[in-house]
């Protein structure tokens, strides 16, 4: 029954997330073909806006599949999916894995428009002339895997942040409020988040490194450390970009969470208008 | 004979307001029963309690022996008073998905009633009138081979002219051992396919009883009934 769930899902989604992606993709070849052709000003003008798209692309296939979920769930199609023979879980299970499937395809744009865009941006930029090797270098020595990452879990955070707070809203305490009280749990929701992950970010000596030369490298240093050592005009320490990574591990807890949450919220909680 | 559906000591509540109280209640199998009562008694929130809509209840409600839930919600088809497909399906998406998840939906029976009601298969639901999507809704559920058919309100968007034709094909359609719960106020229209009645009145159950027993009790029509029990 899961499979046949998110095969209604997925063709439910594909009828308007792919727009969202051929529009990236038609700023990446756009973008690829005035580097080639040596153009400079559509060059800088295609990469900005390969750069906003590749970056809001990720946010309409959040939006989207919040929307669908909270639509297929909560609003008038709801009197289907919920007297369907299956488990709240394994309608929920659907969504999420819909959602991760877009997510990846998202994270894969967002990913090649950022280094697509900066490179034509760098290339292009009289004062910036040798960034563009440095950024190829970067590529190569793995921060792609740091980014894709970052872009994936971060994502999928707040996609699954979102499921919950729709969720919350359709509970009897909250219901009153309707839509608002589902943003009021998602800023609730986002303060806590921000007060763990800051510290774990910026405190927490569990960093990734990028030495110019040597390129990325595990260090274990917090961020506050590494950036004191960079200003301190004693320190012997090379030129060094530091990344805290404590809070991607904070990412997981949420993320197997706030879905128990959610699951036990549909089973027991929600009555549908 | 064992209950198709038995409810004791039902009570629910909006906010505070109570809208079912200690509301007993048992449909037996291959009956059809018909719930009546003005708007707000009560009757759609039995109903969303039955097909496992509505879970913060207090009471005991079981379907065939069960609570509601998974298993339930496979041998019940229910019609609810919204419209719920999708306004890009077209009716052939909407048998898809009947398909995939009912193993007692009969796609072709489902095209017949379709046809008889001269819904056009490829039509997509929001180019439909709401008239039209509640008779493709009706289609599909009475396509099922289901145990419980319960049925909120399934003439209310229907014109005059055509609930004679729906009430029969609702009548030529449902399994013969299956039970049917039809909530309704327009009683006229229906009055004739009941075999047994439940009124409701302000989240209480006024009247539950054979439909025969009630006509000889109050020698009256069941909308004269209606109407003097629910005067305003």
């Amino acid at each position: 029954m899961l499979g046949k769930l998110i095969k209604h899902q997925l063709r439910d989604t594909a009828r308007i997330i792919p727009l969202s992606l051929i529009v990236v993709a038609f700023f990446i070849i756009a973008t690829i073909i005035s580097v080639q052709a040596g153009a400079g000003v559509p060059v800088i003008l295609f990469a900005v806006f390969l750069l906003f798209t590749g970056f809001l692309a990720m946010y309409f296939i959040i939006g989207y599949c919040v929307i669908r979920f909270y639509k297929n769930v909560y609003g008038a199609e709801g009197y289907l999916t919920m007297t369907l023979p299956v488990a709240e879980k394994q309608i929920y299970a659907s969504w999420t894995v819909t959602g991760i499937i877009w997510i990846a395809i998202g994270t894969v744009f967002a990913v090649i428009s950022y280094f697509v865009g900066m490179d034509a941006i760098f290339m292009f930029s009289p004062d910036d002339a040798g960034n563009s090797e440095e950024i190829a270098m970067i590529m190569s020595s793995g921060f792609y895997i740091i980014m894709i990452l970052g872009v994936f879990i971060g994502s999928l955070s707040i996609l699954i942040e979102l499921y919950f707070c729709t969720t919350i809203a359709h509970v009897k305490p909250f219901r009153k409020l309707g839509l608002g009280s589902a943003v009021l749990a998602y800023i609730a929701l986002y303060g806590i988040q921000l007060l763990i992950t800051m510290p774990l970010t910026f405190f927490v000596p569990l960093s990734v490194q990028y030495i110019p030369g040597t390129g990325w490298q595990y260090a274990n240093i917090s961020m506050v450390s590494a950036m004191t050592d960079l200003m301190n005009p004693n320190s012997f320490s090379p030129e060094h970009a530091t990344i805290g990574i404590a809070a991607f591990f904070w990412y997981l807890v949420p993320l197997i969470v706030l879905p128990v949450l959610t699951v036990r919220m549909m089973r027991e909680k929600i009555n549908l208008k | 004979m064992s209950e198709m559906v038995a409810i004791k000591g039902l009570n629910q509540k909006y906010d505070k307001r109570p809208v079912l109280s200690d509301v007993n209640i048992s449909v037996m199998p291959g009956s059809i029963t018909g719930l009546l009562g003005p708007n707000g008694c009560g009757k759609t929130t039995l109903i969303k309690i039955i097909a496992g809509l509505i879970k913060d209840y207090t009471g005991d409600v079981k379907i065939m022996g069960l609570n509601p839930g998974v298993e339930t919600k496979a041998v019940i088809s229910y019609l609810p008073e919204k419209t719920y497909l999708k306004d890009w399906h077209r009716a052939k998406d909407a048998f898809d998905m009947f398909s995939d998840f009912y193993k007692d939906f009969d796609k072709a029976k489902a095209k017949e009633l379709i046809s008889r009601l001269q819904i056009e298969p490829n039509a997509r639901i929001v180019s439909m009138s709401k008239g039209m999507q509640e008779k493709l809704q009706l289609a599909l559920i009475m396509s099922r081979s289901a145990k419980l058919y319960l049925l909120d309100e399934p003439l209310g968007g229907i014109d005059p002219a055509t609930r004679t034709m729906i009430l029969d094909m609702i009548l030529q359609n449902y399994t013969e051992d299956a039970s049917l719960l039809i909530s309704t106020h327009l009683i006229h229209d229906v009055e004739r396919i009941f075999d047994h009645v439940v009124m409701m009145g302000f989240g209480q159950i006024i009247i539950n009883e054979p439909l025969d027993a009630i006509r000889v009790k109050y020698g009256k029509s069941l909308e004269d009934i209606f109407r003097e029990v629910f005067k305003c």
